[in-house]
């Protein structure tokens, strides 16, 4: 499960950095050993999951049967998925786990990280959330009474 | 019911595409087999130091000699790490100092040179070798200080092929009896004031520096543990030039890290821990990546080679590698070789043994005993080699 999601955060590595990917890998640094694409991932699914089920399920008015309806969500989706990746990697950042022990000076020294990459991150969550938001309102929609006709 | 199938069934393929794509080969393992550093921590260390006192050496001993001071630098520092320290001249025969060190320099005099005896009118380089060596244990080290100048005869060509042959036979008997043995030149230089000699050829030389030679011989491990603590670029006024010769040896050494992922590059950069200070070779020449070779050029590329200044660190240097596509490749072996031959050795040799005023950095025969050393040292072109697998996770 790791890998894979790792993997599919890996597409856009170069967007947010290598050191940043190898960091979430859990290979860099010896304050952070275990793969966070897992954490990150899962949630990106579950949030795209429950915005999908609100819109389709729990809300399903007519009224929102539109594409504009379904958009409006998608939004909600990506913006929360945005802060969501951005604010979980940010906070080791802020905590001084992004370090590696130096094997030449033998010292814990900054991983070449920055809050930008960070911020890149967010938004590399944001438009994996796109796609499983896609995904997952063409697998839910026909069971819809009111937005089953969204997006298409 | 086609409007239901179609986007289902494209979502199914989507995700079927990602997890394909996704799953296995991204990441790769490095296994190897670690070798430690051997603890010489508890041995004891026996310094040997010979002086050679005969007639060329006198010009050293005058007043403001940087010799002495060089000498009386590093034995005083060296002999903090040995369980014993023995002062000798030395020329036809060894003739013990009885005495300590800080007396054995006051006596660095031509007066006392003279009083201490032997032939001091020739010097036998080669039976001088041959001697402290022959006088080595294998917790032995000894150092060796002389102006190394050969007194050659009229037929100077075969004198020096002689030389070098006999420098290295002494050597290969040395190896044959501690396979460990190391050897270290150092070349300084210090005030010389008073004759130069070289075999029936004498000058007077006034204001001038000349070039004196220490040699230290003993087990490799020692050596290297005396160079960690006692670096000889510390020497007081500093060394001029450096060479060593070392047999092959296993290389302790470790990897950073075992688990690697393979980014979209495809490369991977690996960091091997190594201890060289076992080839008793010199910062320029270990931190050279051209005396690193891998197997697999095509896809491994040394990076750099650099110290490690962490005092903790088991190993003296780090190599960092890049490997291209590790997931095709099985095994890497990493070969270490240093150069036998520095250039300097030849700069600094005179085959004339006349003229000294033009060639005052130049030693008389310098090349035909460093080269003996280096031919008993053939068969060690290459130090050690570094082997570890790769496979994918």
């Amino acid at each position: 499960m790791g890998e894979l999601f790792g993997s599919i955060y890996c597409w856009l590595e170069d967007f947010f950095g290598i050191e940043l990917a190898n960091y979430l890998w859990g290979e860099s640094s010896p304050e952070q050993m275990s793969n966070m694409y897992i954490g990150v991932g899962l949630s990106m699914l579950s949030i795209s999951l429950l915005v999908c089920v609100c819109y389709y399920y729990v809300l399903n008015h007519p009224r929102l049967n539109t594409w504009w309806g379904w958009a409006i969500f998608l939004v909600i989706n990506l913006v929360v998925n945005l802060i969501v990746g951005w604010q979980w990697v940010l906070k080791d950042y802020y905590a001084g786990f992004m370090v590696k022990k130096d094997v030449v000076t033998g010292k814990l020294v900054d991983l070449p990280i920055d809050t930008d990459d960070i911020f890149a991150f967010g938004v590399t969550n944001m438009i994996d959330a796109l796609i499983a938001f896609v995904i997952f309102s063409c697998l839910i929609k026909w069971w819809s009474t009111n937005c089953s006709n969204t997006p298409f | 019911m086609k409007k239901v199938i179609i986007p289902i069934a494209l979502c199914i393929v989507i995700a079927f595409a990602i997890i394909f794509q996704c799953t296995g080969g991204n990441k790769i393992q490095i296994d190897w087999q670690s070798s430690q550093v051997s603890d010489i921590s508890k041995d004891s260390i026996e310094l040997k130091v010979y002086v050679e006192n005969s007639g060329s050496m006198d010009a050293y001993m005058c007043a403001g000699s940087n010799l002495k001071d060089a000498v009386f630098d590093y034995i005083s520092d060296v002999s903090r790490f040995s369980t014993s320290c023995s002062l000798n001249y030395i020329n036809s025969q060894v003739i013990p100092y009885n005495g300590d060190l800080k007396s054995f320099i006051k006596d660095l005099t031509p007066v006392s040179f003279a009083k201490a005896g032997g032939n001091r009118k020739n010097t036998d380089l080669m039976q001088i070798l041959d001697t402290i060596v022959k006088e080595q244990n294998c917790n032995t080290v000894s150092i060796f200080v002389s102006d190394c100048i050969l007194d050659i005869p009229q037929n100077a060509i075969d004198y020096l092929g002689n030389c070098q042959v006999a420098i290295k036979n002494t050597f290969n008997e040395a190896i044959s009896a501690n396979p460990r043995l190391g050897v270290e030149i150092l070349k300084l230089d210090s005030k010389f004031e008073g004759f130069w000699y070289c075999g029936l050829n004498k000058e007077y030389l006034k204001d001038v520096k000349r070039p004196y030679y220490i040699w230290i011989i003993g087990d490799q491990r020692y050596l290297a543990k005396l160079n960690k603590n006692v670096p000889v670029e510390e020497i007081i006024g500093g060394i001029k030039e450096y060479c060593a010769y070392s047999t092959s040896q296993s290389i302790p050494f470790d990897i950073e890290k075992k688990s690697y992922v393979i980014n979209h590059t495809g490369k991977i950069s690996v960091n091997l821990l190594v201890d060289l200070r076992g080839t008793l070779q010199g910062k320029d020449v270990l931190t050279n990546i051209s005396n690193i070779k891998t197997a697999n050029p095509n896809q491994v590329t040394i990076v750099s080679v650099n110290e490690i200044s962490d005092v903790n660190s088991l190993y003296s240097h780090v190599v960092e590698l890049e490997i291209d596509n590790p997931a095709t490749l099985r095994t890497e072996t990493i070969t270490f070789s240093y150069p036998r031959m520095p250039v300097w050795v030849s700069n600094s040799d005179d085959t004339t043994g006349q003229n000294v005023t033009n060639n005052l950095d130049k030693t008389t025969g310098l090349m035909s005993l460093i080269k003996g050393v280096s031919e008993s040292y053939k068969n060690y072109e290459v130090y050690g080699v570094v082997t570890f697998n790769l496979k994918n996770k």
